[in-house]
């Protein structure tokens, strides 16, 4: 990929069609895919790497290649958020799939952990959807918090907010999400 | 979930958001229509807000991060242990049986090892909060702890008590098919193991069932003070947070089924948490259910209370129980147990009190023991027994051995002061309740002590016990016991002691078990070992199984023993032959052995053997030997334990009795007033001793022709006893007779006959016919009927009680010549005045010693008898003899003698014996005139007769 692409590619679809997000999330998931192997390929049979750490490294990547202003980091972030989302889903999904050629080596355990972690890997993905129809953005703070481990500083640089504002918004988004999973099945 | 709803609960929300929790709250409750669902909704966001970042953790962001760095397994070595197999798994922990590698004799441990994600100092604090609580607890009923340590990769990792085969008290107690009492008995370990926490200041927090674990041999532990908290904050360096924020870092339950509602709604933390959660693991093992709603999260706990009565209600059929379980789990704080001692109190309270099952054996027991309790009219003194046997004797079967030299208990107060320097408060000659506070407070520190020599503890349990016991507070005792015998199992001292106590206690489900187990042939000390043999003999005797009694008496006499033992084997044999019916004999045995073995007059066993001596002569008829014991009793009873001592209110009460049959009614309501008082100020408004100086004045009025009042106080003592032991329990029932006594005597047959009848029944089902309690009542019955002119079938029950009597009591002169009152009571009734006469005679001239008062009546009803069938002459001089044993009995100047007089007057009128009437009259008005007497009515009936 060439530098800066997918960022001009955010850039110029600013009214972006379905065709043109397909386009930027194929982009960003093969980007993921890459880091993905290379990751693993250092990594001893028992040990395993952690989505975050996965996801962290894509974006410093991303960064070096895309050289985004601060706008367009903002942006790049969120879709390689709901980049990685897809595709830890889709990891935990095709294990259960009859084990393909040539596909997936790696399996999901080995980025995520125990089998129970899948189940809610998925389920908090689906929270975070319905998390963003009450407030978008508190959602993506969410997102972003979470996949990406950032600090709260790195956060308040990336949304333009204050540290303080930052840690409040996260609260809130924590209190929903929780209330969320409790109005779900009543227990737990 | 309405997403909208939600979107307008958040909006809610974020308006609340600056508030505290109470005022956010608040200000909820005062928006009007919003949707209960939105309420629901907003609650849920601010209950949230709450959680901590590491519980958020838990159930989010570690989902993207590894659990492990690395996957443990069987096989696997850390810190000089090999692990063997997983035996738990926790959210933050998985705990394995692991084994010490170069050691093949050290029993295996257990290790809990924490996957603590890299990123969270929280959950590291945590631990090493952990190993630092759990280092700083020793208790049998807390999981022991080894160490803690951190391996090179930075896992940590704590070494413990392996509980091998142990089952969370759930299981077990599903397995073993446990009952109340059991379930109960394991509860109050956990209470000790957390009262002993909370004396160090730590609070468990997580008390629930996985976390009781019972092992093999019962006995219960508990574990994981993983997130318990300590009280004071400058213990935990790191954390030097106040409690508030302590409690809001709390990392919650999952299920936080047994968590309170300070808890789930994130406040402070008490002791009384603990309590809380404890009694909701009660609720649980005891109705198979889970305490609270499921939705209490949601409700902030608002629904718990409801829930968990209706709970109990339906599935705990014990009502103290249940008080005591609701109590614990007040939404109020305030409102609950204080501390985890109270609560513990309390249950060990409930358990003591109930009695062994009223099984036939039990009743039997009571019965016997005290035999005959009948304080009826129709009847002489010598079932009078009852109070008498009550008064000295019966209260105290719970405090049987109480009364003690107060040197010796002051003995032990003292080593108690010194040892703990508390300080005395009330320092009084007698030994009082103050002492019993002491003592607790002694033995509850004790148990905090864990720096002391397990050897010098256990000693220090005996002495305790032993002061308890002496003091007659059994269930105290028998606690300390079994504490000592945890420590040193099958102690001859300690096990002899508790089979004692258990039988003072009236425990004899738990004494039978303990002699079962106990094979006092091994012990070394022939004291201990005759004292098993003596309570085996008692409980034998008890049980009606005399022939066995003696023949454990008989192993007694093959030991060599010390004079104090020997003083006591005699008793037993007393006791033995006393309840096979053989009192003259105990009376021998107790006088010799008083005269061989003289004791001084406040020596405990002298005390004793006085009550057992006097309960003794009033089974023989012998009331002024009886009397003069328990005056002599009641004297040292003073000395000893000072003028409050609810004992002395138990000999007053016999004192009382004794009075009122001598005819001394105005001190025998004194001396019942003076008990009333002693028992009200000691237990309130009711209780056993209390009730039974009601019954006392009532017997008095009664005699003073006060019917109203005579009623008034039976029914009060027998409605006492009915709210202390339950209606149908031999003592209520007998309380009841008495009053149906009454009933009948001031012209109330058909209340008293339900009652009577009942009675019969129930004793001659469980206790034969020629049982002497069924006898006596036979005869109440047939003066009954007699009374409601049911004469055929009084007489019939009356010939037939006369004739069991005389064949199966052919010592008891007394006994035999009282029915002989009672036959010519009914012949006269039923108008067969010749029958009458002929019975009257034998009584009166068979009688010997006994109630006056029956004695002067069958002289009364002699009288009338023969002025019926037209013997004047026989007739007067039997008036004569009345009224001569009247004035003999209160006084020439009694209201009743005089009444007697001007009866015989009237009677004399109508036998046409007009002289001696005036004759009768003068002496009266003289007797008036002389004294300055006041009494009009007597007055108004000379005039009367005068015309």
């Amino acid at each position: 990929m060439s530098a800066g692409q997918i960022t001009i590619l955010l850039n110029q679809t600013k009214s972006k069609s379905k065709t043109d997000l397909d386009h930027i999330y194929a982009l960003l998931y093969q980007e993921i895919k890459a880091v993905a192997q290379n990751q693993l390929a250092h990594v001893h049979n028992n040990n395993t790497i952690s989505a975050t750490v996965l996801a962290h490294e894509c974006y410093l990547k991303l960064l070096q290649t895309e050289n985004p202003n601060h706008q367009d980091r903002k942006h790049l972030l969120n879709y390689l958020a709901k980049a990685m989302r897809r595709f830890l889903i889709d990891q935990i999904r095709s294990k259960n799939r009859v084990k393909r050629k040539g596909s997936l080596r790696y399996e999901v355990s080995q980025i995520l952990g125990a089998d129970d972690v899948e189940i809610n890997v998925i389920e908090i993905d689906r929270l975070i959807d319905i998390l963003a129809e009450v407030d978008a953005h508190l959602a993506e703070l969410f997102e972003q918090k979470v996949i990406f481990n950032f600090t709260f500083k790195e956060l308040a640089d990336i949304f333009g907010l204050s540290e303080r504002q930052v840690i409040r918004q996260w609260n809130q988004a924590k209190t929903l999400i929780l209330t969320l999973i409790e109005n779900q099945d009543g227990s737990e | 979930m309405d997403l909208n709803k939600l979107k307008q609960a958040n909006q809610i929300y974020e308006a609340l958001a600056d508030k505290t929790i109470d005022e956010a709250i608040s200000q909820l409750n005062t928006y009007d229509n919003l949707d209960q669902e939105v309420i629901t909704l907003v609650k849920s966001l601010i209950t949230n807000s709450q959680q901590s970042s590491a519980y958020f953790d838990q159930k989010v962001s570690q989902h993207y991060q590894p659990q492990l760095n690395k996957t443990w397994q069987a096989g696997d070595q850390i810190g000089g242990y090999e692990l063997m197999e997983l035996i738990g798994q926790g959210g933050m922990s998985m705990v394995y049986k692991a084994q010490r590698i170069d050691s093949e004799t050290q029993k295996p441990v257990a290790i809990k090892i924490f996957n603590l994600p890299n990123q969270s100092p929280e959950l590291k604090a945590r631990f090493q909060a952990e190993q630092r609580i759990l280092s700083g607890l020793s208790h049998p009923n807390v999981i022991e702890f080894h160490h803690g340590e951190n391996t090179p990769q930075g896992d940590s990792f704590i070494v413990m008590e392996l509980i091998d085969g142990g089952l969370p008290i759930d299981q077990y107690v599903t397995d073993q098919k446990l009952h109340r009492k059991d379930i109960i008995t394991l509860l109050i370990q956990a209470a000790d193991a957390l009262q002993y926490a909370h004396n160090q200041l730590i609070i468990h927090r997580d008390v629930k069932p996985s976390n009781l674990i019972i092992t093999h041999s019962g006995q219960l532990k508990v574990l994981d003070f993983g997130i318990a908290k300590l009280l004071n904050p400058n213990n935990l360096a790191p954390d030097k947070q106040p409690a508030k924020t302590q409690a809001q870092n709390t990392l919650m339950a999952l299920t936080p089924s047994f968590a309170s509602p300070e808890q789930i709604n994130a406040q402070d933390i008490d002791v009384s948490t603990d309590v809380f959660s404890l009694a909701a693991v009660a609720v649980f093992l005891l109705t198979g259910q889970l305490p609270f709603p499921k939705n209490r999260m949601l409700t902030a706990c608002a629904d718990d209370e409801t829930h968990v009565r209706k709970l109990l209600k339906t599935h705990v059929q014990d009502q103290d129980l249940r008080n005591i379980l609701s109590q614990a789990l007040h939404q109020d704080r305030t409102l609950r147990y204080g501390n985890m001692f109270a609560f513990k109190e309390d249950l060990s309270a409930w358990l003591a009190q109930k009695p062994v099952s009223a099984s036939k054996d039990s009743w039997w027991y009571r019965l016997n023991r005290f035999a005959v309790r009948r304080t009826a009219l129709f009847t002489t003194s010598l079932l009078l027994l009852t109070t008498i046997l009550i008064a000295v004797i019966a209260l105290s079967l719970q405090n049987k051995a109480i009364k003690n030299e107060a040197k010796k208990a002051e003995a032990v107060k003292n080593f108690m002061l010194d040892a703990f320097s508390v300080t005395d408060p009330n320092v009084s000659q007698g030994v009082d309740l103050s002492t019993r506070d002491l003592l607790r407070l002694s033995a509850n520190k004790m148990s905090v002590d864990n720096g002391m020599d397990p050897v010098i503890k256990f000693d220090l349990y005996l002495a305790l016990a032993l002061a308890n016991g002496q003091l007659g507070y059994y269930p105290e005792a028998i606690a300390l016991l079994n504490d000592a015998l945890t420590l040193q199992p099958n102690d001859e001292e300690a096990t002899a002691l508790l089979a004692q106590y258990l039988f003072n206690a009236g425990q004899i489900q738990s004494v039978n078990k303990l002699l079962t187990q106990t094979r006092e042939t091994d012990f070394r000390s022939s004291s201990h070992q005759s004292a098993i043999i003596r309570v085996r003999a008692n409980v034998l005797a008890q049980a009606g199984q005399y022939k066995q009694a003696l023949t454990q008496f008989d192993r007694l006499k093959a030991l060599k023993t010390t004079d104090m033992d020997s003083i006591k084997n005699q008793a037993l044999l007393a006791e033995i032959y006393f309840l096979k019916g053989d009192s003259s004999r105990s009376i021998e045995l107790l006088e010799q052995l008083k005269i061989k073995h003289p004791l001084p007059e406040t020596d405990v066993l002298n005390l004793s053997l006085n009550s057992d001596l006097a309960q003794y002569y009033d089974r023989v008829g012998n009331y002024s030997a009886a009397m003069a014991l328990t005056q002599e009793n009641i004297k040292a009873y003073r000395k000893i334990l000072g003028d409050d001592h609810p004992d002395l209110g138990v000999a007053y009460n016999a004192l009382s009795a004794f009075q009122w049959l001598d005819g001394q009614l105005d001190d025998a309501l004194v001396s019942a007033e003076i008990s009333q008082e002693i028992f009200r100020k000691r237990y309130g408004d009711s209780s056993e001793g209390l009730s039974q100086s009601h019954g006392n004045a009532g017997m008095v009025y009664y005699y003073q022709n006060n019917h109203e009042a005579a009623i008034k106080e039976l029914t009060l003592a027998a409605d006492m006893l009915a709210g202390i032991f339950g209606k149908d329990h031999p003592e209520t029932m007998n309380a009841k007779y008495n009053l149906a006594t009454i009933l009948n005597a001031s012209g109330q047959p058909q209340k008293a006959l339900p009652i009577i009848l009942h009675m019969y029944q129930v004793e001659s089902d469980t206790l034969g016919k020629s049982h002497r309690s069924t006898l006596y009542t036979q005869q109440s019955l047939a003066l009954t009927l007699a009374n409601l002119e049911k004469f055929e079938q009084a007489i019939a029950h009356g010939k037939e009680c006369t004739e069991l009597i005389t064949q199966n009591f052919t010592e008891e002169a007394d006994f035999i010549n009282h029915a002989n009152s009672v036959m010519g009571k009914i012949y006269f009734m039923a108008g067969n005045h010749e029958l009458a006469i002929e019975h009257y005679l034998r009584h009166i001239n068979g009688w010997t010693e006994g109630n006056k008062n029956n004695h002067a009546h069958s002289l009364n009803q002699l009288a009338m008898s023969y002025q019926s069938i037209k013997q004047f002459n026989l007739a007067a001089k039997f008036y004569q003899k009345w009224t001569v044993l009247l004035a003999q009995i209160y006084g020439e100047t009694d209201v009743k003698y005089l009444a007697g007089l001007l009866d015989w007057a009237e009677a004399a009128h109508h036998m046409n014996h007009i002289d001696q009437a005036n004759t009768l009259q003068r002496q009266v008005q003289s007797i008036l005139t002389e004294n300055d007497l006041n009494l009009p009515d007597v007055q108004s009936r000379i005039k009367q007769l005068s015309r």
